[in-house]
């Protein structure tokens, strides 16, 4: 009997081992991932508070399913993913955007550096309309290709995607962003 | 760097704030924890309910196969048999008339032709799925048969004869009713028969 009992506290002590561990994994991809996932909810929502909550639930969602994305790969594919749909999905709930572009323009980038100018604001702002003409599938693209200096490689890897697929999607990205931006030619 | 680029790197530079990941820690705080042996309890689990499946498609298909041979397997003879009042059907009609419904679908091909006995080593050459054989409704020897005489008519080498051209009839002539004559009935008087009786019991 004490040899059973012996056994499965053995077996516990082992088991919340197993849960710590994943506890540390879990810390070490927040702590690498937490501005890829803002960055992505950003490029949908236009505000960062917005961002950090949508980031915030997708992190929240990858915890409970963490066992099963202990790839660093896999994790970090995941969250992008699951962060795009939920921040598409609160950006589809509320369609002001125009309104919180405005009140929200000033936290894009708190101490702004003494080479912005109001044609730099002029062309962020054009940039952003003409990101918002794209469909979704070439948007993402373009997004996670300028996120972090991410190759065609790894962003294919980011949405599960060929890399000829990633390379045409980002070509025809950039082609209709610049046919639509003057000062880009 | 391309201007598009510089810009789009630019525009998506945010940086989280210092609180984000306290915040999430404190959103995770309340969460059950990731347990790895709850995924492997869910993988076993999963693995488990399709094998039950396929165990079970298989077993319900070896049952559906079984079934089919031993249908297969019944001589054929027993199922012309068990059709024996259509045949009879078919042979009393033809005898009345060859116009008879049976005579349109001579010309195609008969069932009982599809339904030929089959043998054994035939039965194991099929397909494992194999369908219902066609219920058998006319024997083959009776359609073989039927076939040979609806050449011989279309040929001509045959004519019918209706059974009512062979017997002679005879003209209908009027029905003499003789008429039915009624004897009235002789009634002894009653004072006649009362003598006759008292004279008996002197």
């Amino acid at each position: 009997m004490h040899e059973f009992v012996d056994r499965l506290a053995g077996s516990r002590d082992v088991l919340s081992g197993v849960d710590q561990a994943l506890e540390q994994e879990f810390e070490a991809r927040l702590v690498e991932s937490s501005t890829l996932a803002v960055r992505v909810a950003y490029s949908v929502l236009r505000c960062r508070e917005d961002a950090e909550e949508v980031a915030q639930e997708a992190f929240a969602r990858a915890y409970r399913a963490f066992a099963q994305l202990r790839d660093r790969q896999r994790f970090r594919a995941w969250l992008v993913r699951t962060t795009w749909r939920l921040a598409i999905n609160r950006w589809r709930a509320d369609r002001r955007r125009s309104a919180r572009e405005t009140a929200h323009a000033k936290t894009r980038r708190p101490e702004p550096t003494t080479e912005e100018t109001v044609d730099g604001r002029r062309r962020a702002a054009e940039l952003w309309r003409a990101i918002d003409t794209l469909p979704e599938k070439l948007r993402i693209v373009i997004v996670l290709a300028s996120i972090e200096g991410h190759d065609i490689a790894e962003v294919a890897a980011l949405l599960g995607l060929p890399t000829g697929t990633v390379k045409s999607r980002l070509f025809l990205a950039r082609q209709r962003l610049k046919e639509q931006l003057q000062w880009t030619r | 760097m391309d201007p598009l680029d510089r810009e789009l790197a630019s525009l998506l530079s945010v940086e989280p704030s210092p609180e984000f990941r306290a915040r999430v820690r404190v959103r995770i705080a309340g969460e059950p924890a990731p347990r790895a042996w709850l995924a492997r309890w869910r993988t076993v689990a999963a693995g488990v309910a399709v094998l039950s499946v396929a165990a079970a498609l298989v077993l319900g298909r070896s049952q559906l196969t079984g079934g089919t041979r031993r249908d297969l397997a019944r001589p054929v003879s027993s199922s012309v048999a068990s059709n024996s009042v259509a045949s009879g059907s078919v042979a009393s009609g033809f005898s009345r008339t060859f116009d008879s419904p049976f005579s349109r679908t001579i010309d195609s091909p008969p069932r009982a032709v599809v339904a030929a006995p089959m043998t054994s080593g035939q039965e194991t050459n099929r397909p494992r799925r194999q369908r219902t054989p066609a219920e058998v409704l006319v024997a083959a020897s009776e359609v073989r048969g039927l076939r040979q005489l609806n050449a011989l008519v279309r040929e001509g080498r045959t004519r019918f004869v209706f059974d009512e051209e062979t017997v002679p009839q005879e003209p209908v002539t009027a029905i003499i009713v003789t008429p039915i004559v009624i004897e009235p009935i002789a009634v002894a008087s009653v004072s006649e028969q009362a003598g006759d009786s008292e004279g008996d019991g002197q």
